[in-house]
C-alpha cells in the first residue's frame, strides 16, 4: 500500500479544488458555506490519512516487538 | 536507487504543501504529516532487515542474550517519540514536542529497569559480606 506515492498528489488536488471553491464561495458573499466547505474537505483528506497512520503504526510496533 | 525515490517524493511534496498553504493551512498540515510518515516508512524498511539479522544471529549462535528484545524496544520508542516530536515542531508546536521527548525518555528509562536490576545483582554478588 505504501508503495505508491500518487496519495500525496490527491491530496493536494483536493487541498486546491477545496480552496478554489472557498473563493468562489467568498466572491458571491456567502461566508458560511465557504467555512463548511474547508471543514467538509478537511474531513475527507483526513478520511484518507488516517489508514496510512494506522498503517504506519502498526508495521512500527510489529517491526519493534511493542506488542503490549 | 530508492534513495533518489525517497528524495524526489519528499521534493515533491515539499512544493506541493508550499503551494497549498497560503490557501489551506489545515490541509497543508494533513500532508506534513503524510509526507513525513511516507519517509518514516522508507526508513522502517533497512530497520526491519537489520533487526531480523541480529535475531537470526542470536538464534543460530544460541547466544543466551535476553535483553535484546527490550533493546529493541527502546529504539522503537526513540522512534515513535521522534516521529511525534517532528511531527508537532513541523506545525509550530515547540513545547508539545518537548513533552513528547520527555514521555520517550522516561518510558526507556522505565523500560530498562530490568537490565538495570541484573547490574545490581551481579555486583551485590561479587562483594562477599552482602
Amino acid at each position: 500500500m505504501y508503495n505508491d506515492a500518487s496519495i500525496i498528489f490527491q491530496i493536494a488536488g483536493i487541498g486546491i479544488i477545496v480552496a478554489m471553491i472557498h473563493t468562489i464561495l467568498k466572491q458571491m458573499g456567502k461566508e458560511e458555506y465557504a467555512q463548511f466547505i474547508t471543514l467538509v474537505g478537511f474531513i475527507i483528506v483526513l478520511m484518507m490519512v488516517v489508514d496510512r497512520i494506522a498503517e504506519l503504526f502498526q508495521h512500527i510496533r510489529s517491526v519493534f516487538l511493542l506488542q503490549g | 536507487m530508492i534513495v533518489v525515490q525517497i528524495v524526489m517524493m519528499a521534493i515533491v511534496g515539499s512544493i506541493l504543501i508550499l503551494l497549498i498553504k497560503p490557501y489551506q493551512p489545515t490541509i497543508a498540515f494533513v500532508l506534513i504529516l503524510l509526507t513525513s510518515s511516507l519517509l518514516f516508512y522508507y526508513m522502517l524498511i533497512p530497520i526491519q532487515e537489520m533487526i531480523q539479522l541480529l535475531r537470526s544471529l542470536t538464534a543460530r549462535f544460541d547466544f543466551d542474550f535476553i535483553y535484546l528484545d527490550t533493546i529493541f524496544q527502546m529504539v522503537g520508542i526513540a522512534y515513535v517519540s521522534e516521529l511525534g516530536a517532528h511531527l508537532t515542531r513541523d506545525i509550530g508546536l515547540e513545547s508539545i514536542a518537548y513533552k513528547i521527548e520527555l514521555v520517550g525518555k522516561l518510558f526507556i528509562l522505565f523500560i530498562s529497569i530490568p537490565i538495570l536490576m541484573t547490574v545490581i545483582e551481579t555486583i551485590l554478588y561479587f562483594i562477599p559480606n552482602f
